[in-house]
């Protein structure tokens, strides 16, 4: 198991932004949806060892994030991708996942090649050397996501990583999911149950920081047909264990 | 990690910034002094002066770049990579500084340079080198650590301001003769002049040295205490550095407190890093002409010798060969008040600096003021208040030498008698070999005051 | 859905040109005058330099608070703009002209009251300009610049209208041209609002 929670809690003041999370996941791709304010971003920052738990166990990797040099072993082989993705406007595409690529400790010698592959993989080859000022939304989205995978990590946590993308580029981006969840965990938050149903093996539902239902999308999908809101029988079910979970 | 260092050195923005230093550099001191005569101690002193314009810009930019994660919003991203926030940040203030450094580096190599090419006696001061290049550190340092601090919009500007204001207010306080004011590093108190005649020695720079240094290391070694900097060893680390940087800083205070500083003079004396306050003089071999009465220069005004030289030969060639005129003029500063009947007789004017210094001829004012005070120490003793007859001599001496009848030039007080003017213009109108005649008969009663205006030609 | 009381509108404006903020530094600046006030009988250029750059610390500090955090979306949001950055910044000019008057009473400070204002008015003037050419947060280089200029300017006694600045005491000539800077600035920050620059 690279992930293994047991009864987390994150807590900002006396909101409950996690509200006691248990959770085993291997390799594959994870989908995390929920409602706004449910906990996806806050439960994504504690795997991302941004924030540590209030309260809870949390192995990561098969490791401890709580002590420093596991924490930073963990980190080595990590990629994240968060919500609002803050960028150094003079830096170059290439540049900026080099930069990232070498905070994360990876050989340098290695890292030309990484951050080319990366940059190709998402599509931004032929904007490699321009400034990160000069792109639109999307292929900043776009670089956020060859940042988080230029190390090939072992752990990839995403935030919304389709925000921005056209059509055709979340289509590629789902096949990029795929092959990546193939010998990672990859866990991908996101509010497009369409994106969860085509490349997540197993998808979790979170609402007010308490995860409501794990499953495959079929599951969730089956969930629906008793009676539920939505076009897709994924949103059928979505809205309809939502329904059931609120008091 | 060079290979982060490099991506940072490429997009800092010192570089941006440095043709606005350069130009700053241009209106200082430094540029300045690039017309003056080539004296190392000036262009030295001129090259340390210059980190007024530089000092902010580089807290500036340092906080700037310090604040980039707050602004851009990477902080949660740059969190998940295995390096702590200190290190991180290190890399960015490291740009930021080398890029300083070099700026200061060329503009030293460029000073240096060309004063090596005209300058006749002396070196660089590697000690006021060393001063700059620490305080390019020392500032951005602090920089560094505000914007880490602080990431919000004013972080820069109220750094750079904050900085220029820092400078000038530690160089009023020196002004004001306050040792404290030692630390500053702009405003030196050492008359740069001075410093070719007299020893001064770098106490000054090691008090700024030690202070400078303990203000950078509090600067680094206080982002590195909280959890999220790194590990152990980096806490560990920040603790040592900000103690033993306030320990540094402390001392050089304490070092600068014990101070006696004269601004005016030109003077500083710090006990525990000086031996002795008392005046060492260099010992050089002075360059002089080959006049009837030679004057002498000391070797870095060896540029200004024939000048000096033209401006008392009108009064020289009067004097030369007379029994107790002086064999030789040496043009130092403070000299040795020698009576002209030592043996040898040398007579010990000051040099006319601020000419000499910004490379004027001396000519006019200056010149006359020299011829004067040469015929004042021939024919007056030292300390005494001239009588009737020495005024008519030195005015009638000096009418001779081309100079008007001033008598705003005799140290008298209060305006000489009518009959003194009256007689220096007989003894002026007297021929050559008459007036040479008489002073090789009375110069020596003359000095000693026992002539009156009827004992003259 | 009741309009908005334009005073509201005001004061949330100024909140998001951190204008608190900003003149809590003015503030210092102005404390950090009337400290040093018993040193500035001494004459000298160093002395007179540490007035201008108090000033300095509240010109530079003003062109920052004109950034816009909010990017494109107030812009296309309504036709109050230029009126609110207009207010914003006079109000902030007027504050800090009360509060240095106030640290330069009864104190020193060469020339007086009236050289400082007019610096602070010109130095203003030239941060705002300076904001809708380069970016709010950059717009304190220019005015550095310029008073380092002038610092030296008071070593070497230049009295040119280019180092107005260093004019003390009534001065038509610096004050015109301190004034046409001011306002200047105030037209191209309220009809322009400064370069827009990325984080």
């Amino acid at each position: 198991m690279n992930v293994e929670i047991n009864d987390l809690t994150r807590s900002f003041g006396r909101k409950r932004a996690v509200a006691g999370v248990d959770l085993d996941l291997g390799p594959g791709v994870f989908g995390l949806l929920g409602p706004n304010g449910a906990g996806k971003t806050s439960l994504l920052r504690v795997l991302a060892t941004v924030l540590p738990p209030s309260s809870g166990r949390l192995r990561l990797l098969g490791l401890d994030p709580g002590a420093h040099g596991p924490r930073r072993e963990i980190r080595r082989r990590l990629g994240y991708l968060p919500q609002n993705l803050g960028y150094y406007p003079g830096f170059t595409v290439c540049e900026f996942v080099e930069y990232i690529a070498l905070l994360k400790d990876m050989p340098p010698r290695t890292v030309p090649r990484a951050v080319a592959a990366a940059v190709e993989e998402v599509g931004l080859g032929d904007r490699a050397r321009s400034k990160l000022r000069s792109l639109s939304g999307g292929m900043l989205r776009r670089v956020g996501i060859a940042q988080a995978i230029v190390n090939e990590p072992e752990l990839l946590l995403l935030d919304e990583p389709t925000a921005g993308l056209d059509p055709e580029q979340r289509v590629q981006f789902r096949t990029l999911m795929r092959r990546l969840g193939e010998r990672a965990t990859v866990v991908v938050s996101t509010h497009l149950v369409e994106d969860v149903g085509a490349a997540c093996g197993r998808v979790g539902l979170m609402l007010d920081g308490r995860v409501v239902f794990t499953g495959t999308p079929d599951e969730l999908s089956a969930r629906g047909e008793a009676g539920g809101i939505g076009d897709a029988p994924l949103e059928r079910g979505y809205s309809a264990v939502l329904a059931e979970s609120r008091p | 990690m060079t290979s982060v260092l490099r991506l940072e050195a490429r997009r800092n923005i010192t570089p941006l910034l440095l043709p606005v230093m350069a130009l700053l550099l241009w209106f200082s001191p430094y540029g300045r002094s690039l017309g003056d005569l080539a004296l190392w101690a000036r262009r030295s002193s001129a090259l340390q002066e210059s980190l007024l314009g530089i000092a902010p810009f580089m807290a500036g930019v340092a906080a700037w770049t310090a604040s980039r994660d707050g602004r851009g919003q990477t902080l949660d991203l740059l969190a998940t990579t295995p390096r702590g926030s200190w290190r991180r940040g290190l890399y960015g203030w490291a740009a930021t500084t080398l890029w300083g450094l070099l700026f200061y580096a060329l503009a030293a190599a460029l000073l240096f340079g060309l004063t090596a090419r005209e300058a006749t006696w002396g070196g660089p001061s590697w000690w006021a080198v060393a001063v700059g290049a620490v305080t390019i550190v020392t500032f951005s340092a602090a920089g560094h650590a505000l914007g880490v601090l602080f990431p919000g919009r004013f972080v820069a500007p109220l750094t750079a301001v904050g900085s220029f204001l820092a400078i000038v207010v530690g160089a009023v306080v020196k002004t004001q003769n306050n040792p404290y004011g030692l630390v500053t590093p702009v405003g030196t108190s050492i008359d740069p002049d001075r410093a070719m005649f007299y020893k001064t020695g770098p106490a000054e720079d090691i008090v700024q040295l030690l202070f400078l240094t303990g203000v950078t290391a509090v600067a680094i070694g206080v982002l590195a205490l909280p959890a999220a900097a790194g590990g152990r060893w980096v806490r560990r680390t920040g603790t040592a550095l900000t103690a033993a940087g306030i320990a540094t800083a402390m001392a050089a205070l304490w070092l600068a407190g014990g101070a006696k500083v004269n601004v005016n003079e030109g003077r500083i004396f710090i006990p525990h890093l000086q031996s002795t306050p008392a005046d060492q003089e260099i010992s050089y071999t002075p360059v002089c002409d080959r006049s009837p009465i030679p004057a002498c220069v000391h070797p870095a005004y060896r540029r200004t010798l024939g000048q000096v030289a033209a401006a008392l030969r009108p009064v020289t060639v009067q004097l030369a060969g007379l029994p107790g005129a002086p064999q030789r003029i040496d043009l130092r500063l403070n000299g040795p008040s020698t009576p002209v009947g030592g043996a040898p007789p040398v007579l010990y004017l000051e040099p006319p600096l601020d000419a000499a210094d910004a490379g004027e001829p001396i000519r006019g004012g200056d010149a006359q003021q020299l011829r004067s005070f040469l015929v004042t120490d021939v024919v007056t003793a030292p300390g005494s208040e001239p009588t009737a007859a020495q005024q008519a001599v030195m005015l009638g001496v000096l009418a001779v030498a081309g100079d008007p009848m001033d008598t705003a030039v005799l140290p008298t007080r209060g305006e000489p008698d009518a009959s003194v003017t009256a007689a220096a213009r007989r003894f002026a109108a007297a021929p050559a070999a008459e007036r040479r005649q008489w002073l090789g008969a009375h110069l020596g009663a003359l000095r000693a005051g026992r002539l009156t205006l009827k004992d003259l030609p | 859905m009741s309009a908005v009381p334009p005073f509201r509108l005001l004061r949330l404006h100024l909140a998001s040109r951190s204008v608190l903020p900003a003149l809590v530094a003015v503030g210092a600046f102005a404390l950090a005058l009337r400290l040093t006030a018993h040193w500035l009988h001494t004459p000298g250029a160093w002395t007179r330099t540490v007035p201008l750059i108090t000033v300095l610390g509240a010109a530079a500090v003003i062109g920052v608070t004109t950034w816009n955090p909010l990017g494109e979306v107030e812009g296309t949001a309504g036709h109050h703009l230029p009126g609110l950055r207009f207010g914003t910044v006079l109000l902030t000019v007027a504050t800090a002209a009360i509060v240095f008057g106030a640290a330069a009473a009864g104190s020193a400070v060469p020339g007086g009251s009236t050289t400082l204002l007019r610096q602070l008015a010109g130095l203003t003037g030239i941060a705002l300009l300076s904001a809708a050419l380069l970016g709010a947060r950059q717009s304190w280089t220019v005015p550095l610049v310029y008073t380092l200029v002038c610092a030296r300017a008071f070593d070497l006694g230049w009295a040119s209208l280019w180092v107005w600045p260093t004019r003390t005491g009534p001065d038509t000539a610096a004050t015109a041209v301190a004034a046409g800077l001011l306002a200047a600035g105030l037209g191209v920050i309220a009809l322009r609002g400064p370069r827009d620059n990325a984080p």
